[in-house]
This record gives C-alpha cells, sequence and structure tokens, in this order.
C-alpha cells in the first residue's frame, strides 16, 4: 500500500511538473508581415505562446511547430501551447495570405 | 487557461453517468470541435439521407440551416433556425428549432488533449416528441496532421412529453490533412439508445476565400455496424464562416 501511494504519488507529481517554458512567447501580426520575423524558443518543453494580430482581416497561423492552427480574429489575439519541439527551425505561414511567414527556431 | 467550468462540469458529468438510461434521442451526425474563435460568424447546413431495404428505415432524410457567433474566447453560439425530418411513412415536416452553445474550456495544446463542452436546448415542434437538453464534453487531440475529436452526450427530454430517462451517444471522427481543402478519415458513431452504430469514411476540408472568408465542407458514407441501424446514410455539411 505504502509502495502504490509513494508510486503514485510521484506519477502525479512527474506529470504536473511537466517540462513547460515559464515565460510566454508572443508573435504579432501587422500589415507588414510578423515580428519577430524569427522567434527564438527552448527545445524540449512546451511553450505558451501569444498571436497578436494587428490586421484587419483573420490569420490561421499553420506549420510544423503548431500542432493545432492558431487562428486570430481581426485586432485580435489567440493563445495556444506549441511543443515540446526538438532543435530546430519550424517554418510557418498564414493560412489566409500565403506570403506572410515566419520562423520558430528551437534551440 | 484554466478548467473555467471545471467544477459544475465535473458534478454534471457524475451525475449523467449515474443515471444514464436509454431513451429515445434525435440523429445527429456531427462531431463537435471544441474551438471556437471570437468574432466569427458561421451560416451552416447538415443533410443525411438514409438508403435501407428494409420497411420502416427508408426513404428518411432531413435537414437544417443554422445561423452561429463566437462572442467571447470560449463561447459559440448557434440557431438552428429551421430542422426539417422526412421520416418513412410521413412528409417533409419541421421537426423543430435548436439553441446550441459551445464552450472551449481550454487552450489549444495546454493539455493532452484540448477540451470544451457543449449545451444544447431542442425545441420539437412535432406532437409527441419532448423537448430536449443536450450536455456533454467535446474532446480533440491535434497532431500535426492526424486529428481526432471525441464526443460523449447526454440528452433528457423536458416538458409534457418527457421520460425521466437520460440517453447518451457517442462520437468520434478521425482525419488526415493532406492538403487543407483535403482531409480524408472516418466517423462512427455509438447511439446505444436507438441501438445503432455507425461508421463510414468523411473527406472533409477547408476553403479559404478572399477578405477572410473561408467555406468548409465535410462529406461522406455511414454504414450500419448492426441491424438497428440504417444500412447506409449519406451525410453532407458545409459552413460558411466570415468575420
Amino acid at each position: 500500500m505504502k509502495t502504490m501511494t509513494l508510486l503514485l504519488s510521484l506519477g502525479l507529481t512527474a506529470y504536473l511538473v511537466t517540462a513547460q517554458a515559464q515565460d510566454s512567447y508572443t508573435l504579432t501580426i501587422t500589415d507588414h508581415g510578423v515580428e519577430p520575423q524569427t522567434l527564438v524558443v527552448p527545445a524540449g518543453v512546451k511553450i505558451p505562446l501569444a498571436v497578436v494580430n494587428r490586421t484587419s482581416g483573420p490569420i490561421e497561423l499553420e506549420g510544423k511547430a503548431f500542432n493545432s492552427e492558431m487562428v486570430a480574429p481581426p485586432n485580435g489575439q489567440t493563445k495556444g501551447y506549441i511543443g515540446p519541439l526538438q532543435a530546430g527551425d519550424y517554418a510557418f505561414y498564414n493560412d489566409y495570405n500565403r506570403q506572410m511567414t515566419g520562423m520558430i527556431r528551437s534551440h | 487557461m484554466l478548467f473555467r467550468f471545471s467544477g459544475p462540469v465535473c458534478c454534471l458529468l457524475v451525475q449523467l453517468i449515474t443515471f444514464s438510461v436509454p431513451v429515445f434521442a434525435d440523429d445527429d451526425y456531427i462531431v463537435y470541435s471544441p474551438h471556437v474563435v471570437k468574432g466569427q460568424t458561421e451560416i451552416e447546413s447538415r443533410a443525411y439521407a438514409v438508403s435501407d431495404s428494409r420497411p420502416g428505415f427508408a426513404p428518411s432524410n432531413g435537414y437544417l440551416l443554422s445561423l452561429g457567433h463566437t462572442f467571447t474566447d470560449y463561447w459559440k453560439s448557434e440557431v438552428y433556425v429551421s430542422e426539417y425530418q422526412h421520416l418513412p411513412g410521413s412528409g417533409n415536416s419541421l421537426y423543430g428549432h435548436e439553441w446550441e452553445n459551445t464552450f472551449q474550456l481550454t487552450d489549444r495544446g495546454e493539455y493532452i488533449v484540448d477540451w470544451g463542452f457543449l449545451a444544447a436546448y431542442s425545441q420539437h415542434t412535432l406532437p409527441g416528441i419532448a423537448d430536449t437538453l443536450e450536455l456533454g464534453p467535446l474532446i480533440e487531440k491535434d497532431s500535426g496532421r492526424l486529428q481526432q475529436r471525441l464526443n460523449i452526450l447526454a440528452e433528457k427530454d423536458l416538458g409534457s412529453n418527457a421520460t425521466l430517462r437520460y440517453a447518451l451517444r457517442g462520437g468520434y471522427a478521425l482525419s488526415y490533412r493532406v492538403t487543407n481543402q483535403f482531409q480524408p478519415g472516418f466517423e462512427a458513431y455509438y447511439r446505444p439508445i436507438d441501438n445503432a452504430h455507425q461508421i463510414g469514411p468523411m473527406i472533409q476540408g477547408e476553403l479559404f476565400l478572399a477578405n477572410g472568408k473561408e467555406v468548409e465542407y465535410s462529406f461522406g458514407m455511414l454504414r450500419g455496424l448492426n441491424n438497428g441501424a440504417p444500412q447506409n446514410v449519406i451525410v453532407a455539411r458545409m459552413s460558411y464562416e466570415f468575420f
């Protein structure tokens, strides 16, 4: 019983403290493009990411760094989590405007 | 984003699971997503048609039209302005209206799966059919190009024609995004109250239009897995979304 309790406690603790970045990162989308053009994030941890849309149209960001598309309404924002990512460069784009691209660099 | 409604949702789920006993349930060929986008408006049309050689199953079809809007980062509300059904031995009948609410409970990717909750009230106009309240969790897991959705919904009769029982039903959808426009997969429905279980291939996709507008579609055919289910059901959905 004690062993089971200890194992359950360790498992729960491991789950609760699953590596996650403490800081929130932000991508800002303007009529001039993505800021920053290359977002640098730590590898191996889940990243809280805010996407701020300062354009008059919606944006939908897709790329290998995103498990799920991130959609922000016109002049609005959205929040989500990406990763954990292996070290490397991950390009992304806006589905509504394929000319609008950016990079997430994980290291 | 924390679980905003975790307390009352958990209590409700426990109650529903404890007291679930089969009762008659509506057909509803859709597996809901828990995700909403603030400020988005949606016009949706859905239809189904049954093909079955056995008496009492066909001809049967239905279609509906709905209008929805997402008011906040976590709440989408949709009104089914008209629902029609054509059942064996009868003509097209206005089945009723529905007010449906989707609540996104967690941020995308925050947990192992994304969580949402559905709360819907249906007013039925056909004689002898009770109004209903439908509640339940919406779950989605996006893994790159692979998308999975699971709904576990409970329906309760209301009003003068109500029974005292709950009806549980489940829906599962899996799709693979080859391109945004072409995402093949399948859907499965578990309806113990009707003793009807179905599964079949689906194709869905999204078409991006100018000025932030978008059309989403899905088509497929469900096969009955047991004698209580229709042999074949063709399902079609289309929605026009804009800001």
